[in-house]
C-alpha cells in the first residue's frame, strides 16, 4: 500500500510551461503544487497535511468518502478556504500572496449547478467571464467557443432553467472553460446526468487534458476515474493514503480480486460473517451490497456462498470482478466508494 | 481597488438582471407597495357619509384667545361634531393634516394676545385641507368667530369710553389703545394637503419605507442562496475580492430600492396628487432608510442559521417596525417617541414635514437618525459578516 509521505511526482509535462516568464513550478510544467494543506474545523481536523501536485496535460483523480476531506482539500486548493497550514501554488503563484493571478490560473466547477436560472447561457458565461476579466470581442469570442464545446449553441439564448439536468451540468462545465484555465478542478461533474451528457462531459474533459489542461477530478463512479486519469490520490480521515498510477495502485492489492454481492437478508450480518473466511481483506455494505475484498476470489467462492446462507440471508446475485480501483479504495479505506453517498 | 468596483459592478448588474425578471420581487417592489399604497389612501382618506370632523389646534400663544378657541371648539354647540386635538405648534399642526389626524387646523401663533393689547395687531392661521371642504370652512369660521370678539371687543371699548361707563383716568388710555387696534383680526388661510391627497402624501411614503426592507432584505438571502446552489463558491474562486460579491449585492437591492420609491412617488403623485416636498429631501430620506434596512437586514441574515429563519425574522422584525413607524397609520402621539426610534418612524416624519411643505431642514434630523441606526445595526454585524459571502 502506498502511504506517500512526499507527493508521488507527476508525470513528464506533455507541454512546455513556463512561458511568460512564470516561476519555478510553472517552468517545470508543474501547474497546481500543493504541500502540507491543513484544516481543522473546532478542533476536528478535517485536512492532515495533504500534499498534491500536478503537471500540465495530466489527469489527477481524488478519490475519497464523503467526509473524508476531499471537499476540504478542494476548497483550499481553490481559494475557497484558507488553510491553517501549508502552500498552494497554481501556475507558479502563490495562492495566499498573489491570490488574483491563482485564481485566474484556476477554471473551478463545483458539484452543483453554480449557474443563475433566470438567465440565459449566453447570459451565465458573459458574466462568469467578465468576472475573469473577458470583455468584449474576446469574451463573444470565448462564449461561442465554449457553447460549442459543451454543444449548447442552439440553445444559446434559453434560460438556463429551462435546460435538462445534463444541459445544465454542460453548461456548469463550460463556465469553468471560458478563461482557458490551465488548470481545471472538477468535482463531482456528472452527478445526476443522463449516459448520453455523461460521454459528451467526460469526452470534453479528455479533450481538455489532450490539449495540456491539468485537470483534478473527483467522481464517485470510479470508473470514470479509471478512464481519465493517469494517477489517482485516496484521501482519508483527512490524509492522502495513497496515491499512484492505476497500475501502482492495482500492484499494492496483490491476488485479492473483488466479489460484489447482492443479498436478501440482514447485509451488515452477511458482511460480519464473511470477514471471518480466510482470505477475505474486507467487506463494506451499501444497502443490499456487499462487497468483498477476497485474495484468490475464484476459490473461496463456495465458501462465500454457503456462509450467507448460514447468516441467514439469500443469495440473490454474485459477481466476480477483476481487481480495480474501487479494490483499492475499499481495501485501503474498509468502505466502498459509493458509500454514505 | 478599480478591479473590486468593476467586479462589483458586474455582480450588481447580474443580480439586478435576476431581480427584475423575477415575478415575485417585481411584486415586492412594485405591485404590492402601490396596491395597498392606494388602498390605505383611498379607504383612509375618502369623505365621510356624516359630518364629524376633527380640528387640530396649536396654541403658541398660551393667551386669552387661544382659550377662547379652545372654549369654542369643545363647547356644547360643537361637542357631537368636532374632537380637538391640542397639538405644539404650527408645524405639528401641518403634521397632523398630512397624517390624517385632522382635517383642520386652528394656529395662534406666539405673541399674539400680547400684539392684540397693545394693539399692535397679528395674524389667526387657519390651515385646511382643500379636500375636506366643510372641516375647513368649520375652522375657519371658529377663528371668524374669535376674530369678530376681537372686534367686537375693540368696539365695546370705544362704546364704553364715549359713553363715561369708564373712570376718567382709564378711560382716556383705554380707548386709545382700543382705536389703535386694528378693525379686525386678520385671517390667514393655508392649505395643506389632507383627505385623499393627505392619506396619499401619507402612504406613498409609508408603503415605499415597508417595502424597502423586504426588497433590500432579499439581498442578504440571496446570498445565502447562492451559496446553497453553489453559485458563492464560483464567485469565490474568482479572481476578485470577498467585499466586491457584498458590495455588487447591496448596490443591485439598493438600486431597486430606489426604483420602486420613485415608481410610488410617480404614480401617487401623478394619480392621487400625493405632495412629496422638496426631490432633494425625497432622494436624502430615501437613501437614509435604504441603508439602514440593509444594514438591519444584514444584521439578521449574519445571526440566522438558515434562509428559513432569514425569511421567518426579517418578515416580523419588518411587520413591527412597520407598525410602531407609523406606515399603517399614524401612532396616537403618547407613542410617538416609540415611533421615531424606528427607521420607518424616523423616514416618515420627514416625509410628512417634507409635504407639509417644510425645507431640507425638517430631513436632517430624520437622515441622520436613519445613519446612526444603520452605524449600530453594521457595527453588530461586522463580526459575522464574513459568513454571508463565505462559500
Amino acid at each position: 500500500m502506498t502511504v506517500p509521505s512526499a507527493p508521488a511526482g507527476p508525470p513528464e509535462p506533455s507541454r512546455p510551461g513556463g512561458e511568460d516568464g512564470r516561476a519555478s513550478t510553472s517552468a517545470t510544467g508543474i501547474v497546481l503544487e500543493a504541500e502540507g494543506l491543513r484544516r481543522t474545523f473546532d478542533g476536528l481536523t478535517a485536512v492532515d497535511g495533504v500534499d498534491v501536485r500536478i503537471a500540465s496535460g495530466e489527469a489527477y483523480g481524488l478519490l475519497g468518502p464523503n467526509g473524508a476531506g476531499k471537499t476540504t482539500t478542494i476548497s483550499m486548493l481553490c481559494g475557497l478556504l484558507e488553510p491553517d497550514g501549508g502552500t498552494v501554488r497554481v501556475a507558479g503563484h502563490d495562492l495566499a500572496r498573489e491570490p488574483a493571478a491563482a485564481k485566474s490560473a484556476i477554471g473551478y466547477v463545483p458539484q452543483e449547478i453554480a449557474l443563475y436560472p433566470d438567465l440565459t447561457a449566453r447570459e451565465n458565461l458573459a458574466f462568469f467571464g467578465r468576472l475573469y476579466g473577458l470583455r468584449g470581442r474576446a469574451l463573444a469570442d470565448r462564449i461561442d467557443a465554449v457553447l460549442e464545446v459543451v454543444g449548447l449553441a442552439h440553445r444559446a439564448d434559453d434560460r438556463v432553467g429551462t435546460y435538462s439536468g445534463g444541459m445544465k451540468r454542460r453548461v456548469n462545465i463550460g463556465a469553468g472553460l471560458l478563461h482557458e484555465p490551465r488548470l481545471v478542478v472538477l468535482d463531482e461533474p456528472t452527478v445526476g446526468v443522463d449516459p448520453q451528457s455523461r460521454h459528451a462531459i467526460l469526452e470534453s474533459v479528455a479533450a481538455l487534458s489532450a490539449a495540456g489542461t491539468a485537470i483534478l477530478y473527483t467522481s464517485h463512479y470510479m470508473e470514470e476515474v479509471e478512464r481519465l486519469c493517469e494517477r489517482v490520490g485516496i484521501i482519508d480521515h483527512g490524509r492522502m493514503i495513497a496515491e499512484g498510477t492505476r497500475r501502482d495502485l492495482l500492484a499494492e492489492l496483490g491476488e485479492a480480486d473483488r466479489v460484489d454481492l447482492v443479498v436478501e437478508g440482514e447485509a451488515e450480518r452477511v458482511a460480519e460473517a464473511c470477514r471471518e473466511i480466510t482470505g477475505v481483506v474486507d467487506a463494506a455494505v451499501a444497502d443490499r451490497e456487499v462487497t468483498l475484498l477476497v485474495r484468490h476470489g475464484r476459490a473461496r467462492l463456495a465458501e462465500v456462498v454457503a456462509t450467507i446462507a448460514s447468516a441467514g440471508a439469500t443469495l440473490t446475485s454474485v459477481e466476480l470482478v477483476e481487481p480495480d480501483l474501487e479494490a483499492v479504495f475499499l481495501a485501503l479505506t474498509g468502505r466502498a466508494l459509493r458509500d454514505d453517498g | 481597488m478599480a478591479e473590486g468596483l468593476r467586479a462589483a459592478a458586474t455582480i450588481a448588474r447580474r443580480d439586478l438582471r435576476s431581480r427584475l425578471r423575477d415575478r415575485s420581487a417585481l411584486v415586492t417592489a412594485f405591485a404590492a407597495p402601490l396596491v395597498l399604497a392606494v388602498i390605505l389612501s383611498v379607504a383612509l382618506g375618502g369623505p365621510d357619509e356624516a359630518f364629524e370632523t376633527t380640528i387640530a389646534l396649536a396654541d403658541e400663544d398660551g393667551g386669552a384667545l387661544g382659550s377662547e378657541l379652545r372654549d369654542v371648539l369643545v363647547g356644547d354647540e360643537l361637542a357631537e361634531i368636532v374632537e380637538v386635538v391640542e397639538v405644539a405648534d404650527a408645524d405639528a399642526a401641518r403634521r397632523a393634516i398630512v397624517e390624517g389626524a385632522a382635517l383642520a387646523a386652528l394656529v395662534v401663533p406666539e405673541g399674539l394676545s400680547d400684539a392684540i393689547a397693545a394693539g399692535a395687531g397679528g395674524e389667526l392661521v387657519v390651515l385646511r385641507d382643500p379636500d375636506a371642504g366643510l372641516s375647513g370652512d368649520l375652522a375657519t369660521a371658529i377663528a371668524q368667530g374669535a376674530a369678530n370678539e376681537v372686534e367686537r371687543g375693540r368696539q365695546a371699548v370705544e362704546l364704553a369710553t364715549a359713553a363715561g361707563a369708564l373712570p376718567p383716568d382709564q378711560g382716556e388710555g383705554v380707548a386709545a389703545a382700543a382705536r389703535a387696534r386694528p378693525a379686525a383680526l386678520p385671517l390667514v388661510d393655508d392649505d395643506v394637503a389632507g383627505g385623499l391627497t393627505g392619506a396619499a402624501s401619507y402612504f406613498g411614503p409609508a408603503m415605499a419605507v415597508f417595502f424597502v426592507f423586504f426588497v433590500v432584505g432579499a439581498g442578504p438571502q440571496s446570498l445565502l442562496r447562492q451559496r446553497r446552489e453553489g453559485s458563492l463558491a464560483r464567485l469565490a474562486a474568482a479572481p476578485i475580492p470577498r467585499g466586491a460579491i457584498a458590495l455588487g449585492t447591496a448596490a443591485s437591492v439598493g438600486a431597486l430600492a430606489f426604483l420602486s420609491i420613485a415608481t410610488l412617488w410617480l404614480v401617487m403623485s401623478l394619480g392621487f396628487g400625493a405632495r412629496w416636498g422638496d426631490p432633494r429631501g425625497v432622494l436624502a430620506l430615501a437613501a437614509g432608510v435604504t441603508v439602514a434596512a440593509m444594514a438591519l437586514t444584514t444584521l439578521v441574515a449574519t445571526l440566522a442559521r438558515s434562509e428559513e429563519q432569514v425569511s421567518g425574522w426579517t418578515s416580523i422584525i419588518v411587520f413591527t417596525l412597520a407598525l410602531l413607524g407609523g406606515s399603517f397609520g399614524a401612532l396616537p402621539r403618547a407613542l410617538e417617541p416609540l415611533s421615531l426610534a424606528t427607521p420607518n418612524g424616523l423616514a416618515l416624519r420627514g416625509f410628512v414635514d417634507l409635504a407639509a411643505g417644510g425645507g431640507l431642514e425638517v430631513v436632517v434630523v430624520p437622515v441622520a437618525g436613519n445613519l446612526a441606526f444603520a452605524a449600530v445595526a453594521a457595527a453588530l454585524a461586522a463580526p459575522r459578516l464574513h459568513r454571508l459571502v463565505a462559500p
